[in-house]
Parts: structure tokens; sequence; C-alpha cells
């Protein structure tokens, strides 16, 4: 695998395209990463969360605010038009049972709930699901939070045993937010959240945590969400 | 007595108690040209006025910060009988002592709320309880010589300590007394970008970096340096004489800042941080922060006895460079390991509540 960082070249890009990306267009960017993977066809070859550049002075002299992307990749990306720069290194973790990494997660957290007489299995949102019980006025109040955010750690213990790791504490959550993408040519938006989890992993067992940095985590994969970054703390 | 007293603080903060921004993100700063994370003024502040601490030491002698003064007028005035139209002509009068009265919006009910909070002290609340009861009993609405509610020095500690603007009526205004610096790691911050640089460490299996400190929750966040500065003439000033109050004050915020931290979202962690390292001066001198020491984020494995050795070396050339910075100076260290101060002049080293003895006794 590679990890690959990778900011974005205004001349490259077309107004709307850039407007769209800084104003969270996850759709944008997904179109745009696409482009360093030419003539790939198939299935989706990466994961990618969108950040963006703080204009930190001694690392880089790329103006503040502008998209910056992590991306890992089953093989290595080529440079493209409008995208100035990737930085690209091999992502092969030495991971043993017992290691503790320092993690963070975007994620789309979604249970799929069987519904009597549905042909599908709706999916629905796990803080939503937390705060519906609330009444409109008490949606701020600090007990619905808890409750939240309660919720969107259940969802990543819950996951975590099937996916390689343990967390000995309680990660932070934060940055709850609702998307709303519009595709060209689809008549409603695609509609998902995402929440941002940071924290300390513990492996269980390496192999299927490294299946699990290879395919992600949870849903909208396609919008930046699941992508787990690792480092040793 | 010692006109400036300088607290320098290095408190180990878990993630849970960092203050953040509206996406959740820590908030950061720029210091010597690297990321620190950042915990406001504003924040400490806060934490420390409302903390249990606080309210126990100070009881009686703490203000109120608010916007719905008028509300909770209103409010009494209702229930006590009063009409509603009259109450609310009340209610508005007394308000805009405080401030501008907020305009409500559209179908929105009149709350009487005003534009900015504002920190009113105990006399001043009783001062409008009373205005309330001859209002009652009188059925009238409030004359010009009525509203003279507010009170040029409260008797509030924490007024007295961190000021008070109220933007209405200047001449009501309270010069803080007490100083607060942003607080800053004294190591740069994390940042996604350091997952990428990390990769490497992860492929080769090194396991040897060790962690730069892990604290109690399980994953640090952050080593920061906090520095206030409290100047005693101006808070006995505020307190309109009461140097005993003060020097309650002075205890009682010193125990707060030690003793407490922010908590930037209340969740498991139910964390609580001690500072690990304090070091007090007073004196007469023009006070000065020491967060130069930390120019050059502090690196490697021992960041906590690394940050003190930088912290009173930096102390040391500033009186190399000036003079003395202090007439005397104290420590408290809860660091195993930590011997004595490498402090010139009168310095003396013990627990907190004996460096709260030794602040009353500079008065």
């Amino acid at each position: 695998m590679y990890l690959s960082r990778v900011r974005v070249d205004l001349n490259g890009l077309s107004r709307e395209s850039l407007f769209e990306i800084m104003g969270g267009g996850a759709y944008a960017a997904h179109q745009l990463l696409w482009q360093l993977f030419p003539g790939h066809d198939g299935a989706r070859p990466f994961l990618f969360r969108q950040e963006m550049e703080e204009g930190d002075a001694s690392q880089n002299k790329a103006p503040k605010g502008l998209p910056l992307f992590y991306l890992l990749s089953d093989r290595e990306p080529a440079a493209s038009q409008g995208l100035l720069e990737v930085q690209c290194k091999p992502f092969a973790p030495t991971l043993a049972v017992g290691d503790q990494l320092a993690f963070r997660l975007r994620a789309n957290p979604t249970v799929a709930r069987r519904v009597a007489g549905a042909k599908h299995s709706p999916r629905s949102d796990v803080l939503m699901a937390a705060k519906k019980p609330f009444p409109p006025g008490q949606r701020t109040s600090t007990e619905c939070v808890h409750a939240m955010d309660a919720a969107a750690r259940d969802w990543l213990e819950t996951r975590a045993e099937g996916s390689g790791f343990r967390l000995p504490v309680a990660p932070e959550v934060g940055a709850y937010r609702q998307h709303a993408l519009n595709k060209p040519g689809r008549r409603d938006a695609i509609q998902f959240s995402s929440v941002d989890y940071e924290g300390l992993l513990e492996v269980t067992d390496p192999g299927r945590l490294i299946e699990t940095l290879a395919q992600g985590v949870g849903r909208a994969k396609a919008f930046g969400c699941g992508l787990l970054l690792v480092r040793r703390p | 007595m010692s006109h400036f007293i300088q607290l320098h603080l290095l408190t180990s903060y878990p993630p849970a108690n960092l203050n953040r921004d509206d996406l959740g993100r820590p908030k950061t700063a720029i210091m010597g040209g690297a990321k620190r994370l950042r915990v406001s003024s504003q924040s400490l502040k806060r934490t420390w006025r409302t903390s249990s601490l606080f309210t126990e030491a100070l009881s009686e002698y703490r203000g109120q910060r608010t916007k719905r003064l008028g509300k909770q007028a209103y409010d009494r005035l209702v229930e006590r009988g009063m009409a509603d139209k009259l109450a609310a002509q009340c209610a508005e009068k007394i308000a805009g002592v405080f401030g501008k009265l907020r305009k409500a919006g559209k179908g929105e009910a009149h709350e009487f709320e005003i534009e900015q909070l504002v920190h009113v002290g105990p006399e001043e609340l009783a001062a409008l309880d009373a205005l309330v009861e001859t209002l009652v009993a009188e059925n009238r609405v409030p004359e010009e010589n009525d509203l003279k509610l507010l009170r040029h020095t409260p008797a509030a500690a924490d007024i007295a300590l961190f000021g008070r603007m109220l933007a209405a009526v200047p001449e009501y205004n309270v010069e803080a007394a007490c100083q607060v610096a942003h607080a800053i790691t004294v190591h740069t911050a994390e940042v996604e970008d350091d997952y990428f640089t990390a990769v490497d460490d992860l492929n080769n299996g090194d396991e040897d970096r060790g962690a730069a400190h892990i604290g109690e929750a399980g994953f640090a966040a952050g080593l920061f340096y906090t520095y206030i500065c409290i100047d005693r003439r101006q808070l006995v000033e505020n307190l309109d004489g009461d140097s005993e109050l003060a020097e309650r004050a002075i205890a009682a915020l010193a125990d707060a800042a030690t003793r407490t931290s922010p908590k930037g979202k209340q969740n498991s962690f139910g964390s609580r941080a001690y500072a690990s390292y304090v070091l007090a001066e007073q004196g007469d001198q023009q006070p000065r922060s020491l967060s130069a020491a930390f120019l050059r984020p502090v690196a490697g494995q021992d960041q906590a006895d690394e940050a003190v050795a930088r912290l009173e070396a930096q102390a040391s050339a500033f009186d190399g460079a000036y003079g003395a910075g202090a007439e005397r100076r104290f420590v408290v260290a809860a660091l195993p390991g930590y011997e004595t101060p490498s402090l010139a002049g009168e310095v003396s080293k013990g627990t907190l509540g004996e460096l709260v003895e030794w602040l009353k006794a500079g008065r």
C-alpha cells in the first residue's frame, strides 16, 4: 500500500471545482483524486481524507485554507494535472500484538437495521438516532450531546474487535457534520454524515488490522470517510 | 507589600480537556515557527471561576455572568402579581441598565436579553432584588433614580480579578487585576501531517521511540505552560481596600489554577490535571512571562523535566540580564526526581498549602 499527501494546484483547477472542493464538496474531491489513477477501471483503489492547509510557515509555502488530502491506495498514484504535489510513501506497517498506536479516523457511523417487509435494510446514522428521543428544544443540551458522543463511541467500539484492535481509552469524538452532495445528473443530493475520532488503539490482531487499514472503516468511503490514520505515539 | 505575583505553571492536559474550535479541532497557535496546542485564557478563566474550589473559597463574594437579568426580573415581577405589560416595561428598563437589549427575532418571545454577557456582583444583585420588591409594592415603572444598580467596585472577587467591561456604561468597567496568557504546549502539536511523516516508524517496527509522555488518561495531549500575573495593588483597589478579601481571592486563584483544568468536552475521561510544576514569584519588578523558554519546542522523552530545566534557566537568564526578576520565589514540584530549584536569590520549595501561606505573607 501507499500513503500519499496530496496538495491542489490552483492553476490546474477550474474555479468551480476549486470552490466546490473548498466548500467541502466531497464529490468533487472524489473525482479529482480519481485522476491520480488514470486508466484504472474497476473498484476504487483508494481511501482518502480531506483536510485543510494550515499554512504553517515552517512546513510549506501553501496558503492557509487550501484543501489537502491524505490518500491510501493499493498502487502508486500517478502525478496529474490539477494536483500540485503528490508526496508518496510505501505503507507497510510492521505491527505486533500489544502495540499501541495513536489514530485518527473520519467515519460515517451508520448501522443497517432490518425492517420487516423491506427488501434492503435501511441504514441509519447512529448520532441522529441518539438525538431523536430529545425534543427539538433540548438538542443542544449537554445530555443530548453526551448521548450522541456515546453513540459515536459505541459504534467504533463494536467494530474494533473484528477490525483487529481494541480501545484502551475512550477516544475523542468531534466535528459531527451533515453533508449533502450534488452529483451531476442526480435529482436528489447524496446525504451522509461524518464524525472525527482521535485516540489510542491497541493492536490485537496485526493481520486483521492491516486489512482494516486497507479497506477502511464504515461507509461513505467514496466521500472521504473510513481512512484510519495510525502512527506510533 | 509585593506589588506583583506571577505564577508559571507546567500542566499536562489529556485531550479531553482541550479547548476546541467549532469543528471540534483543538485550538492551536504558532510559536517559534512550530505549531502548538493552545488553551485560551477565556477558557482557563472560566474554568477557575466556576470551579468548586473557587466557589467554596469565595462563597458570597462571587459575581454572576449573565445576559438574562431582565428576564429574571420580569419573571419575578409577574410571579408577584404585576400585570404583564407593566412588568415588561420594568424589565426593559432594568435590562437597559446593564447593556443594550437584544432585538427579539420574528416570532420569538421577548426575553429581555442583553447583547453581551455582564458580570455583576452580589450587592448589585441585591440592589436589583430590592428594586423588584419596591416596584411590586408601588406597582410602577422604575424612575431614573431607582436604576442606580451598578457599583464601581463590586465586592466580588472574580470581577476584581478578571475585570469587567460594560459597553453601555463604561464608567462601571473594572480594570482586571489578573492577566492570564493563553496556555500553550512546550512541544509541537501533532497534526495530520504527523501521520504521514510517521509512516517510516510504522514500517520498520521501531518500538524504541517511546511515547513522549502518555498521561494517566491513556494518551497525552500536551504539557502546557500557563502564565498568570496578578497586580495586587489593583486587586485591593478593585475590592475597595479590602485586602483580606484580596488575599482570599489570590489564594483561591492559585488553588484553582494549579488543581483544575478545562473540560473542553465533558466526557468519559473525568480527568483531573494537577500542575506538575509551579513557580511563583513575588516582587515589585515589572512582570514578564517565561514563554521564551519554549520558543524552541521541547522534544524527546523527558519533556516535563526538560521543560522545568528550561523554565528555570530562562528565569535565571532574565535575572542575569535585567537584575533579579522577583524578590522571592516559591516552587511546588510534583515531578519524581526533581530535587532543588536552580534559581538564584530567595527560593523556597514546598506544598501547595505552603505556597498559599507564602503568598499571604507577601501582602
